[in-house]
């Protein structure tokens, strides 16, 4: 049976990149916020309305980034469906998100 | 016509992509344990059945079938876990990974898959360890033989596997082509290289203005005289 996760150590680029988009993503959306005079620690873990505008943003880098690499060819031929590897792109995403709330709030 | 002896069939194909009809009811088999080559001229739809073909695009309209069944939404993804490999005319590697990367994720998926053997067939040996970008265009289209010589799918498509080559790497490339079609793999493929295709080809397909016709083997292509007269040209010989 074929295992849920793509192979190493395309998972492991994955990872790497949907920790930076998101790490880039958060980090802007905090200093604008800041910018706005919203309070800490809001400003850093946003409204829960930001989530899914957030996993989406990094859903299109990394997968436009994977398509750029000829990696989503490559782990399509391995059978990894495009639906398949956002959906772990949006787990990986709610994971952050959920530890970001745990350690700031 | 039936589609039973086919390993993939496609049948009454059209695409279109805003108001341009790139493809308008064109049709590809491939049997098992031939080479099926679709010739014709740049901008006449080959790549974009091929891709239709492989799960790559969606069809507009027409039928695809893949080990007898007929897919309603199938993706390359689907097609794969079921036996279906797709080359790009580009190659299949990443740029961001060694070969070996590739041979091992493939193997990770798919089991032992004789990657020595493949690999030997291939003449990656040297090759293993390097980055894939850092390879030639001809290195990369070797590399995916290699990987599609491990995998021994049940259908290859293979875009344009020879373009820019070198005689060597055509006839390394054509060898591979034919060694899988002989283990029984199905194979697809496209391009320009006419001399080289026709020599490796069991099947001829003639891709035109959106359609396709079947033109049959290679000696048959060199005596169809339509074939000859709007695609191969006089001067062929």
């Amino acid at each position: 049976m074929r295992h849920p996760l793509p192979p190493r150590p395309f998972l492991d680029t994955i990872a790497m990149r949907v920790a930076l988009v998101w790490s880039l993503l958060r980090v802007a959306a905090a200093v604008g916020s800041a910018g706005m005079e919203v309070p800490f620690p809001e400003a850093l873990t946003g409204s829960l309305t930001t989530v899914p505008l957030i996993v989406v943003l990094v859903i299109f880098a990394v997968c436009i980034e994977m398509g750029r690499r000829a990696e989503l060819v490559f782990l399509a031929n391995l059978g990894y469906s495009f639906s398949h590897i956002a959906a772990l792109i949006a787990v990986q995403c709610l994971v952050f998100e959920a530890v970001l709330r745990l350690a700031v709030v | 016509m039936s589609n039973e002896k086919y390993a993939l069939w496609a049948e009454g194909v059209g695409k279109s992509f805003g108001a341009t009809e790139v493809l308008k009811s064109a049709s590809l088999w491939a049997e098992p344990g031939k080479v099926t080559t679709l010739m014709g001229r740049n901008g006449s739809g080959k790549t974009t059945l091929m891709k239709i073909a492989a799960g790559v695009l969606r069809p507009s309209y027409g039928v695809v079938s893949f080990l007898g069944d007929v897919r309603e939404r199938h993706s390359l993804s689907r097609l794969a876990r079921l036996g279906l490999m797709y080359v790009p005319q580009e190659g299949l590697v990443s740029p961001n990974y060694r070969v070996r990367d590739h041979s091992l994720a493939m193997e990770s998926v798919f089991g032992a898959l004789g990657s020595e053997a493949a690999i030997a067939d291939a003449r990656l040996a040297d090759l293993m360890e390097q980055q894939a970008y850092s390879l030639s265009g001809g290195e990369r289209l070797r590399v995916s033989m290699g990987l599609a010589l491990a995998r021994a799918p049940v259908v290859l498509v293979v875009d344009e596997p020879l373009v820019g080559l070198s005689p060597m790497d055509q006839e390394m490339i054509g060898q591979a082509l034919r060694r899988l079609a002989s283990r029984g793999t199905a194979v697809v493929t496209s391009g320009h290289d006419t001399r080289a295709l026709l020599h490796i080809s069991d099947v001829i397909l003639w891709s035109v203005a959106g359609t396709t016709h079947h033109i049959g083997s290679p000696e048959e292509a060199l005596t169809h005289d339509q074939f000859r007269r709007e695609y191969l040209g006089p001067g062929f010989a």
